[in-house]
This record gives C-alpha cells, sequence and structure tokens, in this order.
C-alpha cells in the first residue's frame, strides 16, 4: 500500500501524482516519518474548521530545539523571530495579534502600490533578452512589501529574496541544524534592521504599519514587548513575499505553457479574471500541508485520534480532489464552484488573503500582455524548490521573441 | 567507503547526536531506541551526504532503520 514520502523520485517536479495515489489508495495515513497524514478534502476541511483542534507552536518547537541548533556563546533567534507569527498562536493570544496585524494592514491602500509595481518591474526587463519569471514573481511582491513597510532603498533585492526565502523554510519539515543555523542568521540581521526602525518610527515616518504598531501598542493596556512587535514584521514581510512569489511564478508557468490561457485573460472581463484568479490560486497554492494537533479524543473519517495526536493536513491534494472539483488537474477558467483551501479556512485562514486575492486580479492582465513579448523554449523545465511544505519555482528563463 | 567504515562513521554520528558512548550503540537495533528526534537524523542524512557527495534523502533513516540496514543501503547507492 502506498506510503506517503516526499522524497519519491520526481516528487518536488510533481507531488500532486503522489497524493493523488495516496488520496485514492489511503486517505488517511500515517506517513514515511510515522506522522498521520490526511488527503481528501472534506476531512482536511473538517479539521481546518474544528474546534477540538490547535496550531503548533513554532517558537516552541524553536525554544526546545535551540540548545541543540545554535552554537554555544551564539544568540538564538529562532524561537524570538517566530514568538508573535499568527499562524503559530492559539486562543485569545492568536485573536489579539491577528486582529492587531490586520488593523496594520488595513492602514494602507494596496491598490495604487499593486498598479506602480507592475510598471516598476517591466521598466526594468524593456530590452531584455531573456527573463527569469521568478524574478518578475519575486520584484512585484518585493516592491509592494517594501512600500507596505516603508524600506525601499534600505536594503538590497538579493538580502531581502535570501531573508524571506529562509525564514519561509523555518516552517518546512527535514530542515537540518545546518539550515536552522544560517536562517538564525538571518533571523538575526532582521532583529537589528528592523530595531532601528522601530526606534525611528513616528507619525511622520514612512513606515507607516512600523509606527502603526509602535503607536497602538504604546496606547494599548497590555502591549507586546518590541521583539514580539518585530517577530510579526517579519512574518509580514515573508507571507506577503514568499507565498506571493511562490504563487505567482507557478502561475505564470502555467501562461507561458498555455497560449489560449494567455489569449483568455488579455480578453477576459473584471467578473471573468475574479473568477480565473480562484482557479489559479488553487492550482498554484504554494502552501501544499498545514499541522493540527487534537486538543481532544476526536473521530475524523471514521479514524479515532487520541488527545495530542499531530496531523498534517495536505492542503495539495485536498485542492485536487475529483470529489469536490471535476479534472482537478486541469485549469477550467471558468470553475465556479471552488472552495479551494489554499488560504486555510476557520480561525487561522490566512489574513492576507483579501490583499492576496486583489494582487492576482490586478497584475493578471498586465503581466500576461507583458510576458506575450517572450515565449517558453520547447523542452524548457522549471528549476523546482526543494521544499515541501511551501512549494515553489526557484527559476525558469523565458525568451524574447526575435521579431517583437 | 566500504561497509564497515559507512558504520563506523554512523555510530560515531549517533552516539554524539545521542548523547552516549559509541560503545553502547548497537548496530541492529531500530534508531528509535537512541531516542533520536527527526532534527537529529536529518542533520545526519546531511552530514552522511556530505561525507559521500552524494543526495541522500532525509527519508532514508526512515526506511532503514538500524546502522546494519542504513549501512547496506548506502553501499547500494554507490
Amino acid at each position: 500500500m502506498i506510503q506517503w514520502n516526499p522524497y519519491t523520485p520526481g516528487y518536488f517536479e510533481n507531488p500532486y501524482a503522489h497524493v493523488a495515489q495516496c488520496r485514492t489508495e489511503l486517505p488517511i495515513q500515517k506517513g514515511i516519518h510515522k506522522e498521520w497524514v490526511i488527503f481528501g478534502h472534506k476531512e482536511v476541511k473538517e479539521v481546518l474548521r474544528s474546534a477540538s483542534f490547535r496550531v503548533l507552536n513554532l517558537s516552541d518547537y524553536f525554544k526546545e530545539k535551540e540548545p541543540l541548533i545554535v552554537a554555544p556563546g551564539t544568540c538564538p533567534f529562532l524561537a524570538m523571530g517566530t514568538q508573535t507569527w499568527i499562524m503559530y498562536l492559539n486562543g485569545g493570544e492568536h485573536t489579539c495579534v491577528r486582529n492587531l496585524a490586520d488593523m496594520a494592514l488595513r492602514q494602507i491602500d494596496f491598490k495604487p502600490i499593486i498598479a506602480e509595481a507592475v510598471d516598476h518591474c517591466f521598466a526594468q526587463y524593456s530590452n531584455k533578452a531573456t527573463v527569469d519569471i521568478v524574478d518578475i514573481a519575486t520584484q512585484i511582491p518585493l516592491y509592494i512589501v517594501e512600500k507596505m513597510l516603508g524600506i525601499s532603498g534600505l536594503c538590497s533585492y538579493e538580502q531581502l529574496k535570501r531573508f524571506s526565502h529562509l525564514v519561509a523554510i523555518s516552517q518546512d519539515i527535514f530542515v537540518s541544524k545546518h539550515t536552522y543555523r544560517d536562517i538564525n542568521e538571518e533571523f538575526r540581521w532582521a532583529f537589528t534592521f528592523f530595531e532601528q526602525l522601530y526606534q525611528q518610527a513616528g507619525e511622520q515616518n514612512p513606515q507607516r504599519v512600523i509606527s502603526f504598531l509602535k503607536q497602538f501598542n504604546h496606547a494599548h493596556t497590555e502591549p507586546l514587548e518590541k521583539n514580539e512587535i518585530i517577530s510579526l514584521i517579519i512574518l509580514l514581510l515573508m507571507a506577503a513575499l514568499e507565498t506571493t512569489k511562490d504563487t505567482m511564478s507557478v502561475m505564470l508557468y502555467e501562461i507561458m505553457k498555455d497560449k489560449q490561457l494567455g489569449d483568455y485573460i488579455l480578453s477576459a472581463t473584471d467578473t471573468e479574471i475574479n473568477v480565473l484568479s480562484e482557479e489559479l490560486i488553487r492550482i498554484a497554492s504554494p502552501l501544499q500541508y498545514t499541522v493540527r494537533v487534537a486538543d481532544e479524543d476526536v473521530e475524523i473519517g471514521g479514524h479515532h485520534f487520541p488527545r495530542n495526536t499531530k496531523l498534517f493536513l495536505c492542503l495539495a491534494s485536498a485542492n485536487r480532489d475529483p470529489d469536490v472539483f471535476p479534472d482537478p488537474d486541469a485549469i477550467q477558467a471558468k470553475r465556479n464552484y471552488n472552495p479551494h483551501l489554499s488560504f486555510g479556512s476557520g480561525v487561522h485562514s490566512c489574513l492576507g488573503a483579501r490583499i492576496a486575492r486583489n494582487e492576482i486580479r490586478s497584475w493578471l492582465k498586465p503581466v500576461t500582455k507583458h510576458l506575450q513579448h517572450y515565449h517558453l523554449p520547447a523542452d524548457t523545465k522549471p528549476v523546482w524548490q526543494k521544499t515541501i511544505f511551501m512549494r515553489g519555482i526557484k527559476s525558469l528563463t523565458v525568451v524574447h521573441n526575435p521579431s517583437a | 567507503m566500504n561497509k564497515e567504515e559507512i558504520k563506523s562513521w554512523l555510530i560515531k554520528m549517533i552516539a554524539e547526536e545521542a548523547g552516549v558512548q559509541p560503545e553502547a550503540v548497537q548496530t541492529d537495533v531500530s534508531f528509535e531506541t537512541f531516542q533520536l528526534d527527526s532534527l537529529s537524523m536529518i542533520t545526519i542524512s546531511y552530514e552522511l551526504e556530505k561525507l559521500l557527495d552524494k543526495e541522500i534523502d532525509p527519508t532514508f533513516f526512515w526506511q532503514h532503520d538500524s546502522i546494519d540496514k542504513l549501512a547496506d543501503a548506502v553501499q547500494q547507492l554507490a
């Protein structure tokens, strides 16, 4: 019988064949690492929306492991850097930090920034013979993140790209101590960088989100510590940059592969773009798994799970469950019923979903228009990231059309 | 590296990660016996990858769950 193993040959190129086999043959099973994995849409959604489960606290994991990871005498930043990451908080603490982050994000009018981001990105590519679509998928959200946090020009493209990617990897499974040490160094950089901005933040500064968090915190009866605010800022940066980059790179690959899809986008109405955006979000979901822990004995899909059982929920499989999505591996531009779980579901559903949707709906047409001048050479395949919980393309070069 | 050299290397690494003397590390028992967590096993697989200059899946340790079985499997990779 099939056993879930993300190191099955070909998994990083296409995880969907393996998870589909798991979903068909053994939809609730113990994977290669002996944790439970759930593959069906109905069951995954049920756990996400159930009050009988809590999220796993990443920061607590790091607190326990830091003495083993970080060399003696080195300041550990892993637990501190992830301590107010909303998706790993439970109960009242979760509600409080989530509301604070939501209010901070509402300080920004993203619409004009998204339009500027697309123009800014393609101004750099107007005469290039080749373009890596991952650069496009990084530059557009990076521009938005820099405006959001008021950090434009304060640190390099390479630094922010590396930082965001490594910090995202901190949530993956099968991460070695060596990689955690690299991640620790990135957190160290971020604490130095954002601490300075936090000190300077005030009403007149461009760092509106940081200034808002600082001012709100001062007025609050139970304020967060400065380091907790910095951890939250790191989360906002990573979530806004990394998930968008991974979603967009896969979407752009799909558009480059399928000329008809590109043509459809260029002639689509606003409503058609909105419907297609949801379909592309389903297909390209960067978050492939999420973890929940049972708070009490619970039954899911006919299986009894004792209290404290850890479950891996395979969103990648749920999003392509044929019981819910007919012809699940195909992009159906007019798929109307689309209850995908790319943004999760329940109390921990993605806080940035509103912004992400607006971003995708806004860039889909202008970016496709720019990319019409490029083609994907025959036999060119993307280089995929070797990450399991987050999926994305590492690089994919497209070539300028000769006659254009 | 031959099988015995791989076994000796694994004994040394596991003793280090589990905080025990190398003499206490048996080669025919499951890795679970040493109470190694996934972080330690993934780190050993990373070191093994560097040692052999060959890609080793982190899940290799779950599939071949004793020093003897792992040394056999590693040799077959060569």
